[in-house]
């Protein structure tokens, strides 16, 4: 049964990332591993831009979902890969981001004893990514979820301090008992069903006792991954001691992976035992998210954890999808498919545009600490003057998350705050705007500081410990926050891209 | 919950939860594992689809063994998955210093103290390991067993003769490496190699999945075992100072 | 009740237990104890499933293999954490 179309590169998302590992682990050189880093990610990027034409183009007509059965046994007893619109999203930015990241580490490892680990990890943990929105099977994804989660915590102990080190022990602790919980659930549903398979899961799945407490586990067991308030006590910490680059994926990426597998199990596989007040509660707790995030990024006195906090908010607008996808009484069902597919698109573009402003932030972020050595926010007073690029792309990321035009942010919350009011939800309006406002300060407070010469800052010079960047490691920053402008004129393309395939 | 993660030596031991909250943290685990309980014994025992499909077909797998055919065909994908998970961890434990890279794997030392007891039953003891884990590993395509299994006794055998203090293993050293990815690397070669013939990734040919499954395993056997003196080693902490010197003086008084 | 769903009820009380010790007790170690009593759970409760039929399924016992494995993995990375932790508390207190 040989597969002639885009389903058989599939497989290749998977299998080159893990042969970069593979490679980087053997050559382990500097420029060994830096070459096969830039290979992985091209043949990466390739590959995906192959797939990409292969999709058809028609939009919503199609409901097309490529399947691969891996080893040639289809599913219940063999396991499948599949794409459709949604993942092949998020696999796009995936590789997008991988490849701007990757030049960036290079830049940013090359002095570092770390470098020799880095490599390996940093491709095991993108296969982990990759495998996991390719996945079509409950049980894969936990492997999947265990790959990203270890390997995102080696990545934060990499920073090899203290600090470094208990976040990722926690992080560890509260991933591995997160997994657990989606463990239990598997269990739950192939006593129930007998398959494990995505597709068939969602044909069978009633609203029966069984399912509500598989729901329930999977929903603890990822929100403690995603770091949705209340579970996010974790996150700040874990993602601003880490290394810039593992900062920016696992804040770009790594939360994003669960909170995907979220969004198919409440909107396809599960969606039978999903209740209205269950919607309500994800919706309030992303509503909390959004403020306390806010508040707390406002209070941070390191860049990076403020960086971290905010991720924390924006995590909280991904969740107001939930209520969102309410049905209002006397809605046919062709109008829910609409207003599920206009929630998501809008939820979709909120996770390309957060994934790359924040990772052009973290990559500001990295280049401070780099020629300051700290990341002090009161001690940037005047900074500008020394790093204008890292500066200016933490300014343009800042916009897009605060959600100023012609910024991808706003377009997202646009997207959002039409959906609200469509489904005459109004009071996620107030808390959009009131998040949008409160980044908004957070943000001026750190380019007040940085730009806005004040009477002291003509008194002060150079600071000490001052240490020059190579000019690409700001331009890779900058090419992602510029990206995240470019994404604000081209809205069309990731809406036309999560319709397929995302039929209901 | 997790604010406060406290350390064995820290002389002020943190307190747990205030008892109102641990008492409701109980309450509601208790009552979320009830509902589960209900719900479980209400919908009984089930007939899974799954037991005739493996078993019928158990023929085409190249293996005897239906554990091991579920292992290495059926979900084969999981199981690379896994070796996947062990490379991360070994990777996440390794020492850092990599300029040992230049140092040979397995160095010869002088134990500073001997212990001929041990040494003589090690002469008896590691061929014979040696032999039983090769016998794991291949009676796993029939019987329970398997690269696991012989992994992990293999990997016994590297623990025992580390502990004999002869040898010192460098897994920085380029043949340690590639022992650690041999597993991963044997898996996705064999995996992509079978495309030629059957057009699918990891989907073998049935006349030759037996001694693919067998390749697939001996490699896998050694990265575990790899792996898992690795984690031996890095794990390998001297005792706690302070408690060490208490020893020593009651010990002379 | 038959003994499979007699071990399937144990396999849920042992995942209660792991989460509430992973839940209320402060030092690293018994956490970590916690959480592997919790997995044990998870895979009784997979092998009780596993044969409450009439024949054995044997995906389940792959499933739990595979696994063990992944909580071995993660078990040993937790202690090496722990490990280079105090470490690092023991320099700085001998600093």
């Amino acid at each position: 049964m040989p597969l002639s179309d885009v389903s058989s590169l599939l497989p290749l998302l998977v299998a080159i990332p893990l042969t970069g590992a593979i490679f980087s682990v053997l050559i382990n050189s500097k420029h060994g591993q830096v070459l096969t880093g830039l290979l992985a990610a091209l043949s990466l990027a390739l590959v995906i831009g192959v797939i990409l034409l292969g999709l058809p183009s028609d939009g919503l007509q199609s409901t097309a979902v490529f399947r691969y059965p891996i080893a040639g046994w289809e599913a219940p007893l063999g396991i499948a890969l599949s794409l459709d619109g949604f993942s092949a999203l998020l696999l796009t930015l995936t590789t997008f981001l991988v490849t701007v990241l990757t030049f960036y580490s290079a830049y940013y490892f090359s002095a570092s004893p770390a470098r020799v680990r880095f490599w390996p990890l940093w491709w095991l943990l993108v296969a982990g990514i990759n495998a996991l929105f390719l996945s079509a099977d409950i049980f894969n994804v936990y492997v999947t979820l265990e790959i990203i989660g270890l390997a995102a915590v080696a990545l934060v102990a990499l920073s090899g301090n203290k600090a470094g080190l208990t976040a990722a022990l926690r992080y560890l602790l509260v991933g591995l008992l997160g997994s657990l919980c989606y463990l239990m659930a598997v269990a739950l549903l192939y006593h129930v069903y007998g398959t494990l398979d995505f597709a068939q899961l969602a044909a069978e799945a009633e609203s029966n006792p069984l399912s509500w407490s598989a729901l329930v586990l999977i929903t603890v067991g990822l929100v403690l991954k995603t770091a949705l308030v209340p579970l996010h006590f974790w996150l700040p910490h874990a993602h601003g001691s880490a290394p810039a680059p593992v900062s920016a994926i696992l804040s770009a990426l790594v939360v994003k992976a669960s909170f995907y597998l979220l969004v198919r199990f409440w909107m396809e596989i599960l969606a039978p035992a999903v209740t209205n007040g269950a919607l309500i509660l994800l919706g309030i707790l992303g509503g909390l998210a959004i403020l306390w995030g806010c508040i707390q990024a406002l209070r941070a006195t390191r860049l990076k954890l403020m960086v971290a906090y905010s991720t924390v908010a924006q995590i909280g607008y991904l969740f107001l999808l939930f209520p969102l996808l309410m049905s209002a009484e006397g809605t046919s069902a062709a109008q829910l498919a609409v207003q599920h597919q206009s929630a998501l698109a809008a939820v979709s573009y909120f996770i390309v545009a957060h994934a790359c402003a924040k990772a052009a932030m973290f990559i500001a972020a990295g280049n401070i600490i780099h020629s300051l050595g700290h990341d002090d926010i009161a001690k940037l007073q005047g900074m500008a003057k020394y790093m204008p690029l890292s500066l200016f792309t933490f300014a343009i990321a800042g916009g897009s998350l605060i959600g100023l035009p012609p910024s991808a942010g706003f377009i997202a919350k646009w997207l959002l705050l039409n959906v609200a009011i469509d489904t005459q939800q109004w009071w996620w309006v107030v808390i959009i705007l009131t998040g949008g406002l409160l980044a908004a300060l957070a943000i001026f407070r750190v380019l007040d500081l940085a730009f806005i010469k004040s009477e002291q800052a003509s008194e002060q010079v150079a600071p000490a410990h001052w240490r020059k960047v190579p000019v690409a490691m700001p331009l890779s920053g900058l090419a992602l926050a510029l990206c995240t402008m470019a994404l604000g004129f081209n809205a069309d393309l990731i809406i036309d891209l999560i319709t397929i395939g995302g039929g209901e | 919950m997790f604010n406060n993660l406290t350390l064995g030596r820290s002389a002020q031991h943190k307190a747990d939860l205030p008892v109102g909250v641990l008492f409701m943290v109980a309450l509601a685990i208790a009552a979320a594992c009830l509902f589960l309980t209900m719900a479980l014994i209400d919908f009984g025992p089930a007939e899974q689809p799954l037991v005739t499909l493996v078993a019928s077909h158990l023929e085409q797998s190249g293996v005897e063994n239906p554990v091991t055919a579920v292992l290495l065909n059926f979900r084969s994908y999981d199981t690379l998955l896994e070796v996947a998970v062990l490379l991360i961890v070994a990777l996440a434990v390794m020492p850092a210093n990599s300029e040992q890279s230049k140092v040979r794997f397995i160095s010869v030392l002088v134990p500073t103290e001997r212990s001929f007891v041990l040494e003589a039953f090690l002469r008896w003891l590691l061929p014979a390991i040696v032999v039983t884990s090769g016998y794991l590993l291949w009676t796993g395509a029939a019987l329970p067993g398997g690269a696991f299994q012989a992994g992990a006794l293999l990997a016994g055998a590297g623990i025992l003769l580390l502990l004999a203090g002869h040898h010192s293993f460098n897994f920085n050293a380029s043949a340690a490496r590639l022992l650690l990815v041999v597993g991963l690397a044997v898996f996705l070669l064999v995996g992509a190699a079978v495309i030629l013939s059957s057009g699918i990734a990891l989907a073998y040919p049935q006349a030759w999945a037996g001694i693919l499954i067998l390749v697939i395993e001996v490699a896998a056997t050694l990265t575990i075992a790899a792996i898992l003196v690795l984690l031996f080693c890095a794990l390998q902490v001297e005792a706690p100072r302070a408690n060490y010197e208490g020893l020593i003086k009651e010990e002379r008084p | 009740m038959t003994q499979a769903m007699l071990y399937a009820v144990f396999g849920i009380v042992l995942f209660g237990v792991g989460l509430f010790g992973a839940l209320a007790i402060a030092h690293v170690m018994k956490k970590l104890l916690a959480i592997n009593i919790c997995g044990v759970g998870v895979f009784m409760v997979f092998i009780a499933n596993a044969s409450s039929g009439v024949a054995a399924d044997y995906v389940p016992h792959a499933m739990v293999l595979t696994g063990i494995v992944v909580a071995v993995a993660g078990t040993a990375m937790a202690l090496s954490l722990v490990v280079r932790i105090n470490t690092l508390e023991q320099q700085e207190e001998d600093a």
